[in-house]
């Protein structure tokens, strides 16, 4: 389940991110479908995502990202990363991303993404085409 | 349980092995340098002090993996001082946090923050020179499964370091936080390792004046080294991790692969025929492959010449060994002891150059807490004092700047 969406900020964010990238609806429709509970974080850049209760990290801190690496390329990623939990740290640990053409993204693939988000990023359990190095830079 | 109270060393050993949790009395914002991953992810944790009667100990203590939340520490705020409390025996121990220097913030004149360039790491710099390392572009990923560095650079760090920049940075260390050793590292860059460090060692020579130490990976072209040293390195770092064969093969499948064990050994031991006694290190990971190894490894790194820096393995967050387990306090402290052992053996010199304190290792002279009294322990600190003193006109013509040299900076073979 997705909380929260009914908040004034959330909502904005939602809004104008579906309107530059309207495939992350369908990621923002299972979500709302999850057991899990998923919260949105309308401060960060692109469409961020945080997992409430995971058992091996601090509720919020297990994260998936939704973006456009490139502004000229149709090409989308999602970011899977643990936020610091120190106060004042902009640090990201990161555990890679999936890059996808919104025409080719499968609701399997979705559900795979949520899935690891919900289970704290485990590593043994990630989705098979995750990149784990960029030559681009991943917005805050 | 009683416990004894533990030496500034043996603590460092213990908060390496543990980490430790913050109090909520901890204000690091305001107190502490800001913790950072620059240096692809290298250093995940908080920066600490731990004062001592030999000399103090700079510690990176974990506190953000998850067997930090576990640890049986916590770092309190006590007034206006910090302590480190276990408990387990209710010992508490001072401890410094060194301030977040002035020039993180600021910018060079190409508008880079100056953080996301180079960090301190204790009382040097370090600086990732190079465009992540291409074992974790490589299908099935090639990179060393303790490390995180492909998944760091472009998340925290610039995925390039320009030139002035790099330089830019550096003069701001050595200006505000009186940085005498700068350490450029990178991953692996299919045999242009050297080359691509060329430029910047030399421009930190001629335009800023410090000590300048190499990380890479190593090259057959012995050769490189000769110029790179022409061209002011004044120390190498061979990062082999795992003595054991069999270890080295399996956690580190891109060196195995495409450089193997026996690169590193001939060009650490050239190195350090080139640059002479405790210019070299051999660096390994202690707490994965059996300690056995672990001792095996620190008698060969010094029997060399070199000097042994040893890593207590961290499972960093993201790393594919991100669940191995931590290593025991019990079992790294013999190892530490093993390292001033082999150093006085050896006659290594530690602890000579200038304000070196390497916070993510428990560095060769931090391990004099270790030592056992005696008369050849006497002997040695004894040589290691007038060594001190002897080095000291000739590390002070290495920190002046450099005349430049014409021409563009590149290796060639001889002809």
């Amino acid at each position: 389940m997705l909380t929260g969406v009914t908040d004034a900020a959330c909502r904005a964010k939602l809004d104008s991110e579906l309107s530059l990238n309207p495939v992350f609806a369908q990621v923002v429709q299972a979500l709302r479908d999850a057991a899990e509970p998923f919260a949105i974080d309308p401060r960060a850049g692109g469409l961020e995502f945080a997992a409430l209760p995971v058992a091996t990290a601090a509720p919020g801190r297990c994260r998936m990202k939704l973006f456009r690496p490139r502004e000229e390329k149709d090409r989308l990623c999602a970011f899977f990363f643990k936020k610091s939990n120190i106060a004042g740290s902009r640090d990201r640990f990161s555990y890679g991303a999936v890059e996808f053409l919104p025409e080719r993204l499968r609701a399997e693939e979705i559900q795979a993404w949520i899935a690891w988000l919900a289970a704290g990023l485990d590593p043994s359990l990630r989705p098979g085409n995750l990149k784990r190095a960029f030559l681009y830079t991943i917005p805050e | 349980m009683s416990r004894a109270r533990l030496n500034p060393c043996e603590l460092q050993i213990d908060l390496f092995c543990n980490g430790t949790r913050l109090d909520p009395s901890c204000d690091l914002v305001d107190d502490a340098r800001q913790v950072s991953r620059t240096r692809a992810g290298l250093g995940s944790g908080l920066e600490i002090v731990i004062p001592g009667p030999l000399k103090d100990i700079w510690t990176n203590v974990p506190v953000e993996e998850d067997f930090a939340a576990r640890s049986p520490y916590v770092l309190v705020k006590e007034g206006s001082e910090y302590r480190v409390r276990d408990d387990r025996s209710g010992q508490s121990y001072s401890v410094r946090l060194p301030a977040e220097p002035r020039w993180y913030g600021a910018r060079t004149s190409r508008g880079t923050e100056m953080r996301r360039v180079g960090v301190l790491q204790g009382t040097y710099l370090g600086i990732y020179i190079s465009n992540s390392c291409l074992y974790w572009y490589s299908d099935p990923a090639q990179n060393c499964r303790f490390c995180t560095t492909g998944s760091n650079v472009g998340v925290n760090e610039m995925a390039s370091k320009h030139l002035d920049d790099v330089v830019e940075v550096c003069r701001a260390a050595k200006e505000e936080s009186g940085v005498t050793f700068v350490h450029f590292n990178s991953g692996y860059q299919a045999g242009r390792d050297l080359d691509q460090a060329a430029p910047y060692v030399q421009a930190v020579k001629e335009r800023v004046g410090a000590l300048v130490g190499v990380q890479l990976m190593p090259t057959s072209d012995l050769w490189k080294y000769d110029q790179l040293i022409d061209l002011g390195a004044d120390h190498f770092s061979f990062c082999y991790e795992f003595h054991n064969p069999e270890f080295f093969a399996r956690y580190l499948p891109g060196k195995q692969k495409t450089v193997g064990q026996e690169t590193f050994f001939r060009a650490l031991e050239y190195t350090a025929g080139l640059l002479g006694k405790g210019a070299v290190s051999g660096e390994i990971i202690a707490g994965v492959e059996p300690v056995k190894d672990t001792l095996r490894a620190i008698d060969y790194i010094t029997s060399v010449g070199a000097f042994p820096t040893v890593c207590v393995f961290r499972p960093v967050i993201g790393a594919d060994m991100e669940n191995h387990p931590v290593p025991r306090y019990e079992d790294m402290r013999p190892v530490f002891e093993h390292v001033y052992r082999a150093c006085k053996r050896n006659g290594i010199p530690i602890g000579v150059a200038p304000n070196i304190e390497v916070s993510l290792i428990c560095q060769p002279d931090d391990t004099r807490y270790l030592a056992h009294p005696g008369p050849s322990t006497w002997m040695y600190e004894t040589q290691l004092k007038f060594m001190k003193k002897v080095a000291r006109p000739i590390f002070r013509r290495k920190l002046a700047r450099r005349r430049p040299r014409p021409g563009a900076c590149t290796l060639e073979p001889a002809c």
